[in-house]
């Protein structure tokens, strides 16, 4: 009988404890919210990344992959320089003669 | 020939005349020798400009990336899908008849590999032609995207292209008497009072040697198309490199000609002429003058042998 009362008296300490300190509740409950905004920041930050994910077809028979979303490449080629061709000069005299069309090239 | 620097220079009497290879053909500039040191080799970087970014032959132009990415959208500048709108708009007054996404037909052909003594797959030609009228360039904007399989092929306007920036080049530099010949196909005149024209000789479709006519040209860009000098060998039959995509089969014209104001306009719708063998030559030429106006000709497989009458076509 005393044992029993002995463990009734240290659950109700126990509770009061638990239960009776505001502080613990209020703290563990900021710390699980913490949380769940740092995963969802994780989320936010990876949509906003340059990456996403596309469904390929994939053909079984001629196995091959194939991607039907559309995407793009950019070509930038940027500044040119030419390679020296061959030159040809004369000075000729024309007295309108006439120009030999063809396809010779 | 002499020239006396004590006698003054007659204007458009003395050119100096600039050949160089380009665009897998010999471009020859007409100058008159009054023009200041310095324009000739501009107008050759003009042309080496458009080669680099423009044929689809030279490595990382803009044609040459649609045609390695086929199936993808491509982003490219604003004069790459400007000239692929207006070659889109000749596929369809053509009725299909003239393509720009020619180079596999041409290759099935052996164009582009050639075989000793290889017959075409006409299934497979047949096969392509189909493709190809059913598959399209596309283009949004600024984004290109070719249809799997298919490639375009600059061929038949990138050298004349390059000769019309060349002609607006030389005439913000103020020269007003010049010739251009881009390869004897495409010959462009610019011309003032003291020289109002350029005589040109078109050859005869069965023998370059002959001469069928001549013509004079003032202000205004030449293209011819014709089969005699580009062909393939098959067992014993010569087929012409000028298809019609719409059949997949080599054209049955002989020849055509076709003058614009723009040497582009005119060597893309000489090209399209001649390809459409299987349509009226004016129902053709009507549909094309809504693009452009010009005045052209085309020697059908029937032709006469009498020398032909150049039309004026207007829209």
């Amino acid at each position: 009988m005393t044992q029993i009362r002995a463990i009734t008296l240290l659950l109700i300490a126990a509770l009061l404890l638990i239960l009776g300190n505001r502080k613990v509740w209020i703290k563990a409950i900021d710390e699980i919210n913490a949380k769940r905004n740092m995963n969802n920041d994780g989320i936010a930050n990876l949509r906003n990344t340059r990456f996403e994910r596309q469904r390929l077809n994939v053909d079984s028979l001629s196995h091959t992959i194939s991607n039907p979303h559309l995407y793009i490449q950019t070509i930038r080629l940027g500044e040119m320089s030419f390679p020296t061709t061959t030159q040809q000069t004369a000075i000729i005299e024309d007295e309108n003669q006439p120009e030999r069309a063809s396809t010779s090239r | 020939m002499k020239i006396n620097p004590r006698e003054p220079l007659q204007a458009a009497k003395y050119y100096v005349v600039h050949t160089r290879f380009l665009f897998n053909c010999h471009i020859k500039l007409k100058l008159p020798i009054s023009t200041p040191p310095g324009v000739a080799d501009r107008c050759f970087d003009i042309m080496a400009d458009t080669d680099r970014r423009y044929n689809s032959y030279s490595d990382e132009s803009y044609f040459d990336k649609i045609n390695r990415n086929s199936g993808c959208w491509v982003e490219v500048d604003e004069v790459t899908s400007s000239l692929i709108q207006q070659l889109l708009e000749v596929t369809k007054a053509t009725s299909g008849a003239f393509n720009v996404a020619v180079l596999p037909l041409l290759k099935q052909w052996g164009f582009y590999d050639v075989k000793a003594d290889a017959t075409p797959d006409l299934n497979k030609i047949s096969k392509l032609a189909t493709h190809l009228a059913s598959h399209h360039v596309e283009i949004s904007g600024n984004l290109v995207r070719i249809h799997s399989g298919l490639s375009i092929v600059t061929g038949s306007f990138i050298k004349s292209f390059a000769v019309d920036r060349v002609v607006q080049f030389l005439k913000q530099e103020g020269i007003n008497d010049a010739l251009i010949n881009a390869g004897g196909s495409t010959i462009v005149a610019i011309n003032n009072d003291l020289h109002p024209q350029w005589r040109i000789e078109i050859p005869h479709p069965d023998s370059h040697e002959q001469i069928l006519t001549e013509i004079r040209l003032s202000n205004a860009a030449f293209s011819l198309s014709a089969c005699n000098n580009n062909f393939i060998d098959v067992r014993g039959v010569r087929i012409g490199h000028i298809l019609n995509c719409k059949t997949g089969m080599p054209t049955a014209n002989l020849q055509a000609v076709a003058i614009c104001s723009s040497s582009f306009w005119s060597d893309i719708f000489a090209t399209a002429l001649q390809a459409s063998d299987h349509q009226p030559f004016e129902e053709v030429a009507t549909a094309l003058c809504k693009l452009h106006p010009m005045t052209c000709y085309v020697l059908e497989q029937s032709w006469d042998g009498r020398v032909p009458k150049l039309l004026t076509f207007t829209p």
